[in-house]
């Protein structure tokens, strides 16, 4: 007998993003590197590079602040940005590389910080500002 | 020029030998006759099970003490009535065994049923935008008739004609799934396909379970770094930690800068006194390992090791 399902994409998405998760830092077992991890680094390098920007980005001080001072959990940031298709992870990373590395005062970096979250905050889905790029 | 009925027929053509030169399994370099795993026990699926049904066939192939019944809580979704490929996996898991996903080619397909390995297998009987899904178990072919044979629903043994059954295979991206032994290998693939299927085993808390794999891995595949560092790790897991050591070592003899083995190695050394050697290893990657992927973990690690107390005298057996 047979049955519907168009749940294959998803499901994937999701252990990959499961995959990539598991790998985090903040895991049970402090420091050692998981088996998942090294794996997933080697099945899509690419993604996983990408993956390590945008979470060292969500990490910064100057960052963080910002996104709580908007409403917005960091913690669930990185959760969200672990589930991105690669496509949208990849430009994300990419509009990361553009900016001031932050750090200094100057206007240019307090601008960075704002078109950052707001990057962050469009491709997380929590607002559109760039884009209509989904729904 | 050639008028619209003429163009269509060349393309129904075209179609049609496109189709003769990729589906036949003779041209596909069947390498036996006939291939039929007789012994493949026989779950005639009731209702919409064809998913615990077909389940149950290759984990009571591999010697698993299981039936459809036993398996439909834990695999079929009534709403949906059916069951998702993610749950097929980790209910075949929970029977100990490692659930490993071909890959999608008709050439893996065949090597698995020529070492008499019934394959699992998704099939679309319906179109790519209007999906029919259906699971059965792939027991062999003929390769006069061109034809596969299949345990599929209520037939213990259909013949579907090999172009029939590679286009609704196909269509369900050439999805099939084997149940492995605890240190069984697959007949084609590489390390990291097998080390996924294993590392999922394992991550579900079957340590011991995935042990034997991971063995099977490095002895096939022993220039492979991830199969050495995998064992590591699940000798870690289970608190072989000197035996992890030497897996570690294997890798860097062979890649010196493989940073998860270091970064694994040394905190391992760390714990057990060895506390400079460890640091050492780890400052003399630091920067390189910095914009990679495993700065955050590297860094954590240098954290971890600095804030141990330093032995007061630290043991002979450091490197």
């Amino acid at each position: 007998m047979s049955m519907r399902l168009g749940l294959t994409r998803t499901v994937v998405g999701v252990s990959l993003a499961a995959l990539v998760a598991t790998g985090l830092p903040s895991t049970a077992r402090a420091g050692m590197i998981s088996t998942s991890e090294a794996v997933a680094a080697q099945a899509a390098p690419e993604r996983v590079a990408n993956l390590s920007k945008v979470q060292a980005t969500l990490a910064r001080a100057d960052v963080r602040t910002r996104l709580q001072a908007l409403g917005v959990d960091p913690a669930d940031a990185a959760t969200r940005a672990a589930a991105l298709p690669d496509a949208d992870l990849a430009r994300l990373a990419n509009g990361m590389d553009k900016l001031p590395a932050g750090g200094d005062d100057s206007l240019l970096a307090v601008v960075g910080i704002v078109f950052l979250v707001l990057l962050l905050l469009d491709y997380l889905d929590v607002i559109h500002v760039f884009s209509n790029h989904r729904r | 020029m050639i008028g619209p009925a003429a163009r269509l027929c060349l393309a129904l053509l075209l179609a049609g030998l496109a189709a003769c030169s990729t589906h036949r399994l003779q041209e596909a370099e069947a390498a036996r006759s006939r291939v039929e795993i007789a012994r493949t026990p026989f779950f005639p699926q009731t209702d919409h099970h064809c998913g615990p049904a077909a389940l149950a066939t290759i984990l009571a192939a591999s010697g698993a003490d299981t039936t459809p019944a036993a398996l439909t809580n834990e695999v079929y979704l009534p709403k949906r009535r059916g069951s998702l490929q993610a749950e097929l996996l980790a209910s075949a898991r929970r029977h100990a065994r490692v659930a490993y996903v071909l890959d999608p080619s008709l050439a893996s397909l065949l090597a698995e049923l020529e070492r008499d390995q019934p394959v699992l297998v998704l099939q679309n009987f319906g179109l790519a935008s209007l999906p029919l899904w259906h699971y059965a178990v792939v027991i062999g072919y003929d390769r006069e008739r061109d034809a596969f044979l299949l345990r599929s629903g209520r037939h213990e043994q259909q013949q579907l004609a090999a172009a029939r059954f590679l286009g609704t295979w196909r269509r369900a991206g050439n999805w099939g799934v084997i149940a492995l032994r605890p240190g069984e290998l697959p007949a084609d693939g590489t390390a990291l396909r097998f080390l996924t299927a294993v590392d999922a085993l394992d991550a579900q808390g079957h340590h011991e379970v995935a042990m034997p794999s991971y063995e099977s891995a490095v002895r096939r595949w022993p220039e492979e770094s991830l199969a050495w560092f995998a064992l590591g790790n699940n000798r870690a897991a289970l608190g072989l930690n000197s035996a992890a050591e030497s897996a570690y070592r294997e890798v860097l003899q062979r890649d010196a800068g493989y940073l998860p083995a270091l970064n694994n190695l040394a905190l391992l050394m760390a714990r057990r006194g060895c506390r400079t050697p460890a640091l050492e290893m780890l400052e003399s990657v630091r920067a390189e390992a910095d914009n990679g992927p495993y700065a955050a973990e590297i860094a954590d690690s240098l954290r971890e090791i600095r804030s141990l107390a330093a032995p007061a005298a630290p043991p002979s057996s450091c490197p």
